[in-house]
């Protein structure tokens, strides 16, 4: 019995913290949600589930990125590297805006 | 007794204001360039810079770097249809959307003409 609960608790302590994947949908001309809350290592997907194009960028101190424009159906993906707030935005619709809480 | 004669004065008096407030409301629309600065404000300034430079605040994320509209010495044409089917339909950067699903005809000939006041010895 004491053999298993060692091998429990080096197993538990060796299983890695999972990255979760967020899904952000494009629709209407918004993004699915204006808030969220996530991890360093979770990734966003962004799809675009509008009628034409959409833009993912992010001028944030914590973390910039561009992931360009892409077409109805189409996703782009980012991984979250740094704990922080990052305001993500649409270059082609200035009106959309999300707000990432990344947490360590 | 009371005189209405003052009250009927004032009520005279706001309804000429309301008169001459709905003239003003009514006045003619606003010139293709000032309608295509409001335009190029809103969706262009991002990339371009308020002043047309290349130097908006999202210029530093492209690869290419955005045109700097004010030394261009391209048509109102090209113009025109780098605005409506983006930067890689025009062998130009793909970082330039194309804007034909977001803006109308008549706003994208309106940014253009606005467009064409950045740099006054461009083509025509």
């Amino acid at each position: 019995m004491r053999y298993l609960f060692a091998c429990i608790a080096i197993v538990g302590c060796a299983a890695p913290a999972y990255a979760a994947d967020h899904l952000v949908s494009q629709s209407g001309k918004a993004f699915s949600v204006a808030a969220l809350k996530a991890k360093v290592g979770d990734t966003i997907s962004f799809r675009n589930q509008d009628p034409f194009v959409h833009n993912i960028f992010s001028l944030s101190d914590v973390q910039s990125f561009d992931l360009g424009t892409f077409a109805k159906g189409e996703s782009r993906q980012v991984k979250l590297e740094k704990p922080g707030k990052l305001e993500v935005e649409c270059a082609v619709h200035p009106e959309m805006k999300l707000v990432v809480e990344v947490a360590k | 007794m009371i005189s209405w004669r003052p009250l009927r004065g004032i009520a005279l008096a706001l309804a000429s204001a309301g008169v001459l407030a709905s003239t003003y409301d009514a006045r003619p629309a606003k010139t293709p360039v000032a309608r295509g600065a409001t335009v190029f404000s809103k969706y262009c300034s991002l990339c371009h810079g308020v002043g047309g430079a290349g130097d908006g605040r999202a210029a530093s994320l492209q690869k290419v770097p955005p045109a700097n509209l004010t030394v261009s010495t391209r048509t109102r044409s090209y113009k025109i249809q780098i605005v409506r089917d983006g930067g890689a339909a025009m062998g130009r950067s793909s970082s330039m959307p194309a804007w034909r699903d977001v803006l109308t005809e008549v706003e994208i000939a309106d940014v253009v003409e606005y467009v064409q006041t950045l740099n006054p010895g461009t083509g025509r």
